[in-house]
């Protein structure tokens, strides 16, 4: 049986413990995997390190990613994920609270499907989070799994 | 009328009056008869020279022998002999005379010869002083022509060695002198050092360090120290002079003080193989030649001070410029880590507050539950502000894009969009037509943003706001203005209008970060402009802005 789950990579604590409470909030059924760095998310993805012997073709339906992180800095886990036939489809949410013009550009020319600046008000942040699910997880047809796209 | 006649004594009468020489001489050269214009001539009585040698007499230094046999020769060939010669007069003193001799014959025999003699004395003296002046006109005019030659190279170079190296060369040649030298006074106004100096000499005395004492010692000394030229025109007088072994050819000497703006700033020293070479004309030349030097060494040496001043205020600019790079780059990731690491805690406390309110509602009291809602206010506040400010710092960042700008379409936009926002509110609004300037339209919209959002904030409590975007012209230039008739401020504070944070009235009055004005502020000092600001309590207030270009 498929697991249907949610990699979410993120270093700060509290954001988090908010980050799940809003994913609950906005009824998210979906597993979350927490990685707290790059390299984490990164060894989780290709089972590797830690994660050695973990079964890669178990991906997540939707990875959240922080951009400040410590090790490898988002960007360069993004570039990783869209650099591996195993994970290149996969959809990654840029979820940071930079609102950067460059942290935008660069997250979109290295592949981001969506970029979602985290607001100071967490009211805002539940409404944010409510939106992703209903786009992400319910409304957007996710590529076949095990299937490769011949570009 | 009288009736002229050839009476009998008419020859006897032209040989008496003749204005010129008119003798008879024998074939051998013997003097037989000559006029009273010849007496006159010579000095000699007819006395004296009837019987003698005529050419004996009047021709001591030649041999007269030689003289008649020539003369008879070439009577022989021709029947006129014109020629010039100089004779001595009994005085001792030379007259040229213009002589024509005819040969009278007796069949092919030589009686007599005929002479006449006309003085060219007068005439040729003045013919050689015409040629004497003409040429020390021509030898003037050619130093003049040099001078300004000179004149005109000295003001073109910019550069002191380049033109006193250049100048001495130019003026050795031109006057074709022995040599020519130039000194400079040091730093220290006790020495003055060569320069420049021609020919291998010059070389050999620089190589040296050539040096002279400003004072009596020297000729290049001496008229430093006094300001005045100096000659020495006699080798055995004044010897001391002329005893550099480098020099061994000089025979006279003439130092030139180089003065400019009364400052003694160096001589020049021009030397000539001859005793006396150097006429007052040559002098006057050279004087003038050697102020104009002057000038042009002060101007050279101004022109090198400012460019040394320019490539150190270069430097200068190119230092600050790389601190400021510096310290921009230190304020970029100073506002990246605001926008990341000051919203997280942040972020933080509005979610557990939240959580708590959510949560565990139930466990807190009236109070508890009001100081939550507080905690959130503040924290969504701070926000805010972090925003605002990245806003702010993000104004000063980035390239400037200079295009046409129609603000008064950007105007509209920014009413039609806050009316938008608050459509109950009523509005009476006039915006200038076709108000177009250069400039930045992003940040001119942040701009106008800010103002008109300003202004239909403070006139939200009014019935009718009335907002008003136009242009005036002060003092001739282009003014912009925004006017609204809200609550307006008291001009004690004008000041504090558009710093930071400041903020003129209380958050539950109007709300704001304060950061708007200071905003607009930016864009109009990036823009080359200026902003102010009139105003009264709860009677409006008026923006005013330039913009350059």
């Amino acid at each position: 049986m498929e697991r249907k789950f949610i990699l979410l990579v993120e270093d700060n604590p509290d954001d988090e413990l908010l980050t799940m409470r809003a994913l609950r909030t906005s009824q998210v059924a979906n597993d979350i995997v927490v990685a707290r760095d790059g390299a984490e998310a990164l060894d989780f993805l290709f089972g590797s390190g830690p994660y050695d012997g973990r079964d890669t073709e178990q991906v997540p339906e939707l990875i959240l990613l922080d951009l400040k992180l410590p090790k490898l800095d988002g960007l360069e886990v993004l570039q990783r994920i869209r650099s591996d036939k195993r994970t290149c489809h996969l959809p990654v949410v840029v979820l940071t609270s930079s609102d950067e013009e460059i942290d935008i550009i660069e997250s979109y020319s290295r592949g981001a499907n969506s970029y979602i600046r985290k607001p100071v008000d967490f009211d805002q942040f539940i409404e944010s989070v409510k939106q992703l699910k209903l786009y992400w997880l319910v409304l957007n047809v996710p590529p076949p799994k095990g299937k490769r796209v011949m570009r | 009328m009288a009736q002229t006649t050839l009476g009998p004594n008419f020859y006897q009468q032209v040989f008496a009056d003749a204005p010129v020489i008119v003798c008879c001489l024998a074939p051998d050269g013997s003097t037989v008869a000559i006029n009273p214009a010849g007496e006159r001539l010579t000095g000699y009585r007819a006395e004296e020279l009837t019987g003698h040698n005529f050419w004996r007499v009047l021709f001591p230094e030649d041999d007269y022998k030689q003289i008649v046999q020539s003369v008879l020769d070439t009577l022989k060939e021709v029947d006129l002999l014109d020629y010039e010669m100089t004779v001595t007069t009994k005085d001792g003193f030379p007259r040229i005379i213009s002589w024509s001799l005819i040969g009278r014959y007796e069949g092919d025999e030589l009686v007599e010869i005929i002479g006449f003699g006309n003085d060219l004395t007068e005439r040729r003296q003045a013919e050689q002083e015409r040629e004497r002046l003409l040429h020390a006109h021509e030898h003037r005019s050619r130093h003049l022509q040099l001078a300004a030659e000179v004149a005109t190279s000295v003001s073109t170079l910019l550069d002191t060695q380049e033109l006193i190296v250049q100048t001495v060369e130019k003026i050795k040649e031109a006057f074709d002198y022995y040599y020519v030298g130039l000194f400079l006074v040091d730093e220290t106004g006790e020495y003055a050092e060569l320069r420049a100096g021609t020919g291998q000499a010059g070389e050999e005395m620089i190589e040296a360090g050539h040096k002279l004492k400003v004072g009596d010692g020297s000729m290049i000394g001496w008229s430093i120290a006094n300001g005045l030229p100096r000659i020495a025109l006699d080798v055995g007088q004044d010897a001391v002079h002329f005893s550099n072994p480098r020099l061994p050819d000089t025979r006279s000497e003439v130092a030139l003080p180089l003065i400019s703006r009364g400052q003694r700033i160096g001589a020049l020293t021009f030397q000539s193989t001859a005793e006396a070479a150097f006429t007052d004309s040559d002098l006057a030349i050279l004087s003038v030649m050697a102020e104009q030097l002057a000038v042009a060494i002060e101007n050279t040496r101004l022109y090198e001070q400012v460019q040394q001043h320019a490539a150190h205020l270069e430097k200068r600019v190119a230092e600050r410029t790389a601190e400021l790079t510096a310290v921009n780059k230190e304020l970029e990731a100073f506002a990246y880590s605001v926008s990341h690491d000051l919203r997280a805690p942040l972020r933080a406390i509005d979610g557990f507050s939240q959580a708590l309110l959510e949560d565990y509602a139930s466990s807190l009291d009236a109070a508890g539950l009001d100081y939550l809602h507080r905690v959130r206010t503040a924290t969504r506040r701070m926000g805010q502000l972090i925003s605002d400010l990245l806003k702010l710092s993000r104004l000063t960042r980035g390239e400037m894009h200079r295009e046409r700008v129609d603000l008064s379409t950007l105007a509209s936009e920014v009413l039609t969009d806050l009316a938008t926002l608050q459509p109950e509110r009523q509005l009476d609004c006039i915006i200038a037509p076709g108000l177009a300037v250069e400039g930045d339209i992003r940040l001119l919209r942040v701009a106008l943003e800010n103002l008109l959002g300003n202004a239909w904030k403070f006139t939200s409590k009014l019935p009718l706001a009335q907002i008003e975007f136009g242009q005036t012209e002060i003092d001739g230039e282009r003014v912009f203005f925004v006017r609204d008739n809200g609550a307006g401020f008291d001009m004690t504070y004008v000041d504090k209008l558009f710093g930071a944070f400041q903020r003129l009235h209380a958050v539950n009055e109007f709300e704001g970060t304060g950061i708007g004005l200071a905003t607009v502020q930016r864009v109009i000092h990036r823009h080359g402009g200026r902003i102010w600001a009139e105003g009264k309590v709860e009677q409006g207030a008026t923006f005013y802005f330039t913009l350059q270009g």
